[in-house]
């Protein structure tokens, strides 16, 4: 590992809101991402499943 | 432009990295819809009255292509980001779409060869490549988990996309081949979404970010994970690389003598079993190649890499041995051998990463997985060549029932015990191809970085 160092965890607080405030319609963005591909995964695996299921039949 | 920049993708302070896996799925979903063209290929065949192997050719060339794009782009890859490399992924895959719907509108396969094939393979080798080094930076505790995630979406769209092409055929007109052109559109604007939105989400972590809680594991622990990087120029002169191709190569090679041939092959080991079923057990054998990869490669975090290809390969091929001597006696022995066949299959797919981040580093794991994947593409040849000739040959001599594959599954046992010797040989990268280790002590502590600032790695 070329890099070691831990990030500071004492900066200015005004620093830390500045990126929090910036970085919210991200992560708003990324959570409603990982429903979308949750749904998609659980729609493929339902319709799957339901092929699959005539193995059983 | 800017904002495709790699600096501009850098996380904010106390960034959750679990915000990061949905971007590589959504490139991964989209791009895993390769896995279900076969879903066109009638409607193809109807639309241009051409042969079985003039079609097949586009999936053919799209694999190809996936495998030169990810072993030529993965160093452009490194060095641009991954937002770059995923709006480049995006931009291929979605005009490879729209230029394959224009080919079958005015009937030139070659153009769909264009389309899809050639513009849509390149995006597909970008695309596979290009979340992989970032989540491994993300959970460098669980690199195994971190690819299984993404990996799991390559398989996964080929489920998602194969009931929604085959609804999408059914609904736009009334035979599936007037529906072709508004499909692949549909399915375009899908694509192209869900992959932007992958690549405006996708973060990389600060440099010097680490979980909280976690220190690297002291030097020495485990000799098998490497504490240097080792770049991709490098990475190819050493025999750990070439071996883990072969490594790969016979995974592969193995699990698609199975995929292949898996309809008929469950028909003709049980006369008793019809085309209907046999397509459940298709379907079943796609849920174990896309659980084998989150569940395989997660589990590798745990076991270590080189014991779970122990596992893969060795037990992989007594599972070969068993399904040829005793596989006919019953249909619940032959569906369960068969999927923890697949499921390994899998699993060889999504640990790759992670076993080249155990042993080259994570400096340029991603360029050094790209080049790796040219095994994908030449397995992709040899594993039908193989099942496919000797079935021939066989059926050629009147052989019938289980007894056509019998050859195949030896075959395919002694491909893995092949990979098995290989992946026995791997020891860790010799410290000349190390790239210089910086002190820690003459590091300068790390800023707390926000969302585009500018940093030591990026500027």
């Amino acid at each position: 590992m070329t890099t070691t160092q831990q990030q500071v965890s004492d900066a200015p607080v005004a620093t830390d809101d500045a990126a929090t405030a910036k970085g919210a319609p991200v992560r708003a963005m990324a959570l409603a991402l990982w429903v979308v591909v949750g749904s998609l995964l659980a729609y493929g695996v339902a319709q799957t499943a339901l092929k699959a299921s005539a193995l059983f039949a | 432009m800017r904002w495709l920049d790699k600096s501009r993708t850098v996380a904010p302070r106390g960034y959750n990295r679990w915000l990061v896996p949905p971007a590589a799925l959504a490139v991964h979903l989209s791009i895993g819809q390769v896995y279900a063209f076969s879903v066109f290929k009638n409607p193809l065949l109807d639309r241009f009255g051409t042969s079985h192997t003039s079609v097949a050719v586009i999936f053919s060339m799209a694999i190809v292509m996936l495998g030169l794009s990810a072993a030529f782009g993965g160093k452009w890859m490194e060095r641009n980001g991954p937002r770059k490399a995923m709006a480049l992924s995006a931009v291929c895959w979605v005009t490879g779409f729209l230029v394959a719907a224009l080919g079958v509108a005015v009937g030139q396969l070659w153009v769909v060869y264009l389309g899809y094939g050639l513009i849509g393979g390149i995006g597909l080798g970008i695309g596979y490549i290009s979340p992989v080094s970032t989540l491994i930076k993300w959970f460098p505790d669980r690199p195994g988990l971190a690819t299984g995630l993404a990996i799991m979406g390559f398989g996964g769209g080929a489920l998602v996309a194969s009931p929604l092409t085959a609804k999408l055929l059914e609904t736009y007109a009334p035979t599936p081949s007037e529906a072709i052109v508004p499909t692949m559109l549909t399915l375009a604007a899908v694509y192209a979404v869900l992959m932007t939105c992958g690549a405006v989400t996708i973060r990389v972590p600060a440099p010097g970010w680490r979980p909280e809680g976690w220190t690297p594991p002291v030097p020495g622990t485990n000799r098998m994970q490497s504490h240097a990087d080792v770049r991709v120029a490098n990475a190819v002169r050493t025999p750990q690389f070439y071996l883990l191709w072969i490594v790969l190569f016979t995974n592969v090679t193995a699990g698609i003598g199975i995929l292949e041939q898996a309809s008929p092959m469950i028909q003709d080991f049980f006369p008793a079993v019809t085309a209907a079923t046999a397509a459940g057990f298709v379907g079943l054998l796609s849920l174990a190649n896309m659980g084998g990869r989150f569940v395989w490669s997660t589990t590798s975090d745990k076991l270590g890499r080189k014991r779970t290809y122990i596992m893969y390969l060795g037990v992989g091929a007594l599972l070969y041995g068993c399904l040829a001597a005793v596989g006919a006696s019953a249909v619940g022995l032959f569906v369960g051998l068969t999927f923890v066949i697949v499921s390994f299959y899998g699993g060889g797919f999504a640990t790759i990463p992670a076993y080249l981040k155990d042993l080259f580093g994570q400096l340029e794991v991603g360029a050094i997985h790209g080049r790796l994947l040219t095994a994908w593409s030449a397995a992709g040849i040899a594993g039908p060549l193989i099942v496919n000739g000797i079935a021939d040959a066989r059926s050629a001599q009147g052989v019938t029932g289980a007894e056509l594959y019998l050859p195949s599954l030896v075959t395919m046992c002694a491909v893995l015990v092949v990979g098995f010797v290989a992946n026995m040989l791997v020891r860790p990268v010799a410290a000349r191809f190390h790239e210089p280790v910086v002190d820690a002590a003459v590091v300068t502590p790390a800023e707390p970085v926000g969302v585009g600032a500018t940093t030591e790695e990026t500027r």
